[in-house]
């Protein structure tokens, strides 16, 4: 005890308490730059690890794959045949496939979306398998870039012979042949798990194939693994397509790499593979993907490979044998994906940063807002009771916020008129409170300073709440709305506008374009994509606290240290 | 009475061929010194156990049924083997070749085969089940042929593979057996007159961790690895697509290949093959608790079966010491060279061999080829007769 009494006796007569809370917000952004350079210092030597087959069972490139000069005949047969369909409708190129697969002995069925083109799919159950288990294919008619797909429908209908002809699967493999990897695809793995009747049991894996006109010869493969809402690929599948590649002599691109860099291993490189991965892993749904990210939610791993380069020393088979390979590496799994790490960072395709490593940065930033919101209060010089007796008016104010935003974000994704002149309104109108403030709407001091302590705890919660299931979100929206915290000190009011616009959700998105706005409100209905509730419920209800706390309240800092003392 | 007829000349050419023959089989008494073990056991058992499961363990069930089917090979009846293993790879449906578990890419031996006895099976290879097998604790209504029906004449091969760790042996993912449990196993099988020697493999990760824990006497035992350490697998077929057989046991069988069922060859020999270059570890024997030295234990000591018997002369109620001695216990000469110093005689049948075997009449060879000569003439004779 007397040492404790000893430290509160020194705290109080050196004065510290005010000092410490004076030095809050400088606190608060010095922990906002740490959690930065958090992310900076991981792709340092010595941050990283190197990826690794964790589970036994797959034995990635263990066995010799068949899938070989013979079959490329085959390929190149069906390609013909395909590219001529080019310029019919989806129903006469499904009939065409349709009869091919009949042909090898598939089941096939088809699955109406109700907006797009049937989606055709065939099943091979496996001849000695237990028929509990599948992997999917699924080819595109369209790849992402907008080509023909034909490379990679003609590999599907070689590999699907190739497969029929083997008696080793354990699990049944399923070919989806689909208009085009978004919607159609989604709804396709939701009608499987839902109301298809023909199925082959729960999906372990999946596999968008891309091999557009890329003829014969490739350069290298591009991956694509981003899920839905955060959720990754366990790495071992990477990984297992990553080390067969390697043995097939395969270069990889992940996060758009360039083709000249693809070996090219420096702290530049995977920091901007980390960057990459961050943004692109929080706009999957929201920005047209790989297609992979269709399979997310229902314990699916899946990635996208495409094609890329039409010279490359590298042949058509090759990706098939990627293809083949991989399959039978899940094909020897006895339990589902669950020996690796579902949450990672990629630096390059063969480095990679864990959950426990990269999520401190996170944790910071949520400090951050926390230590920013208590400051808030620390400097407004009132009396913590005056806060708690209008503690009901405070939080009515911000239920009163959450309403509306909650409409908004019902009402938003059904509006059909001008985009950007919503995006406009959105992100000034709230500006205009100060101006068309009457007297009879101002807040008052308490109410103002609670409100704007409140929706920046808000924000920290929602940080913390969001840190493990989906980082990159957590991580930018900490970043995007940290002008926030700033103004939790006297400024100018031109500094407080500034502030306040730059960290709206809607200017941010305006600014990032439309289509991110189009995809983002129908991500939910389309993906079940939930960043738009992120976004409207969180970002925007805690922008307008801030914003109706600041500009419709008096938010005024006195002197408070010479209050005090 | 023609079919009489040739029933008695068959009987009585067969009886001349045995004298007309002699004895191929002879051995002089220095050499049956070699022969004729030193263990003192009168029959051998092997147990051997695969404790994994799975399709990419499929090395561990080959290891298993190629030491099966030495240890048959070398003369262990499967009456006397007992073999536990999941036995889920010949029918995977991951086999490329249903039906069979090859212990090399070159797919020479089908180890699977068709006569491969499975004691346990599938969901029966428990330590529960390892346990009692070793102490014989069962229910009365247990199958003979489940049961190791071994005494204190018994040599013992015990032979594990599977996924192991410090002092422990995982039993198909579900429960693991500890160092300390197979160290009692053996102690309750030494006080219940069990086994005479037990010889103790392991081939799992970290293996010599798992025999450290011994303190029963009369135990020869060999891990793959020591403490920390990995074993390795050989090498994969890539057809079949996994790995399929370890190093340790690759090494053990390459060298029990070269012997059979006589081979004198001894358990130093085999010891010799186990360097780190081969198995990529550091295989451990024990030897404290055993006291022959493995200069003079016989490989088929344990991997083979009794095939030599000596009857030696220091009972005195034996009916060789009745006939070698007269009745005042002195030893009957029958050739001056005789070496007086034999500690055992081998039987023989011969009638050239005098120098170690014994005639009922005294008859010389010639005498007894002419007699030979003359009785098949007769019965030449005979038979043109009859016909």
């Amino acid at each position: 005890m007397a040492l404790a009494e000893t430290i509160s006796r020194k705290i109080h007569k050196l004065g510290l308490v005010p000092k410490l809370i004076k030095l809050l917000p400088i606190v608060s952004i010095l922990l906002a730059i740490s959690s930065i350079s958090w992310i900076l210092i991981l792709p340092l030597n010595g941050n990283y690890r190197n990826t690794y087959i964790s589970e036994n069972a797959l034995m990635p490139s263990q066995v010799t794959s068949f899938f070989r000069e013979s079959e490329w005949n085959i390929v190149r047969g069906y390609r013909e045949e395909i590219s001529k369909l080019e310029n019919q409708s989806i129903e006469i190129r499904n009939n065409q496939l349709e009869k091919w697969v009949n042909d090898l002995g598939l089941v096939t069925a088809y699955h109406n979306n109700g907006k797009f083109n049937d989606t055709l799919y065939a099943i091979m159950h496996a001849p000695r398998g237990d028929d509990t288990e599948a992997m999917v294919l699924a080819i595109p008619w369209e790849t992402s870039d907008n080509e023909y797909n034909e490379g990679g429908m003609a590999l599907a209908i070689a590999l699907s012979r190739y497969f029929s002809k083997m008696s080793i699967w354990s699990k049944n493999i399923i070919i989806v042949f689909v208009e085009n990897n978004q919607f159609p695809l989604r709804s396709w793995v939701e009608a499987y798990h839902t109301s298809l009747e023909e199925t082959a049991g729960s999906i372990e894996a999946a596999i968008v194939l891309e091999y557009g006109k890329n003829g014969d010869y490739f350069d290298y493969y591009e991956l694509i693994y981003e899920g839905l809402n955060g959720q990754l690929p366990n790495l071992d599948l990477l990984n297992t397509v990553n080390l067969i590649g390697y043995h097939e002599g395969l270069h990889c691109a992940i996060q758009d790499t360039p083709s000249t860099e693809l070996v090219k291993d420096t702290y530049f490189t995977r920091l901007r593979t980390l960057i990459r991965g961050i943004i692109a892993l929080t706009l999957t749904g929201i920005k047209p993907g790989g297609g992979c990210e269709a399979f997310s939610g229902w314990q699916i791993q899946a990635f996208t490979i495409k094609a890329r380069g039409t010279k490359g020393p590298h042949d058509v088979t090759q990706f098939g044998r990627l293809v083949d390979s991989t399959f039978r590496s899940v094909n020897n799994l006895l339990e589902k994906f669950h020996q690796s790490f579902f949450f990672y960072l990629m630096l390059s395709k063969n480095h990679f940063v864990s959950i426990g490593t990269y999520l401190p940065s996170a944790v910071l930033m949520a400090i951050a807002f926390t230590f920013s919101s208590l400051g808030t209060i620390l400097i407004s010089g009132l009396e913590i009771n005056s806060f708690i007796s209008h503690s009901a008016k405070i939080l009515t104010i911000f239920v009163i916020i959450e309403i509306i935003c909650f409409i908004l974000s019902l009402t938003l994704p059904l509006i059909k008129v001008d985009i950007s002149i919503l995006l406009i309104i959105l992100s000034f109108i709230p500006l205009g409170l100060k101006s068309s403030s009457s007297s009879s709407f101002k807040l008052n001091k308490t109410t103002s300073f609670g409100l704007v302590a409140l929706s920046l705890f808000f924000i920290s919660l929602l940080i913390t709440a969001l840190l493990i299931v989906h980082f990159s979100l957590a991580l930018l929206l900490g970043l995007f709305t940290l002008p926030l915290t700033f103004l939790a000190q006297p400024k100018p009011k031109l500094k407080t506008i500034i502030c306040l616009l730059i960290s709206n959700p809607f200017f941010i998105i305006s600014i990032a374009g439309q289509d991110i706005f189009l995809g983002l409100v129908t991500s939910w209905h389309d993906l079940q994509c939930w960043t738009w509730f992120v976004v409207s419920l969180g970002w925007y209800s805690a922008w307008l606290g801030v914003a109706v706390g600041t500009l419709s309240g008096d938010f005024t800092v006195q002197d408070t240290t010479k209050k005090q003392q | 009475m023609k079919i009489q007829l040739n029933i008695v000349l068959v009987t009585i050419f067969s009886i001349l061929t045995v004298f007309v023959r002699g004895d191929i089989n002879v051995v002089n008494t220095e050499e049956a010194d070699h022969i004729i073990s030193k263990s003192k056991h009168t029959n051998n058992w092997a147990v051997l156990v695969s404790t994994s499961r799975f399709w990419f363990n499929y090395r561990h069930m080959a290891n298993v049924l190629s030491l099966y089917r030495t240890v048959k090979r070398l003369g262990i009846p499967d009456s006397q083997i007992i073999l536990m293993l999941s036995d889920d790879i010949a029918c995977n449906p991951r086999n490329a070749f249903p039906g069979t578990v090859f212990n090399n890419n070159n797919q020479a031996i089908d180890v699977y085969g068709d006569e491969v006895e499975v004691d346990y099976r599938g969901y029966e290879v428990t330590v529960e089940n390892f346990i009692r097998l070793l102490t014989d604790r069962w229910d009365p209504d247990h199958p003979r042929s489940k049961r190791l029906l071994t005494d204190e004449n018994s040599n013992i091969f015990i032979y594990l593979t599977g996924h192991g760790g410090n002092e422990f042996l995982k039993f198909q993912d579900a429960e693991e057996i500890g160092a300390y449990d197979i160290a009692d196993a053996f102690e309750q099988m030494y006080e219940k007159k069990r086994y005479n020697e037990i010889f103790f493999m392991i081939d799992t990760c970290q293996a010599n961790t798992m025999y450290e824990r011994l303190y029963s006497p009369n135990i020869l035992a060999v891990g793959s690895s020591k403490l920390d350490e990995s074993s390795y697998s050989h090498h994969s077929d890539m057809d079949i697509g996994v790995a399929v057989i370890d190093r340790f046991t690759y090494y053990t069988l390459e060298f029990l290949e070269k012997i059979d069922k006589d081979s004198k060859q001894t358990m130093d020999k085999l010891f010799n093959e186990y360097t780190y270059e081969n198995v990529h570890s550091n295989p451990g024997i024990r030897y404290d608790l055993f006291n022959r030295n493995a200069s003079e234990v016989l490989l088929t000591d344990f991997f083979g079966n009794v095939q030599n018997v000596v009857v030696e002369d220091e009972g005195e109620e034996d009916i060789l010491y009745i006939t070698n001695h007269d009745e005042r216990g002195k030893l009957v000469q029958f050739n001056q060279e005789h070496n007086k110093s034999d500690e055992s005689y081998q039987i023989d049948f011969g009638y050239e061999d005098v120098e170690s075997s014994q005639q009922i009449t005294p008859m010389t060879a010639n005498f007894i080829r002419g007699l030979g000569l003359v009785t098949g003439a007769v019965v030449v004779g005979l038979w043109f007769v009859s016909t």
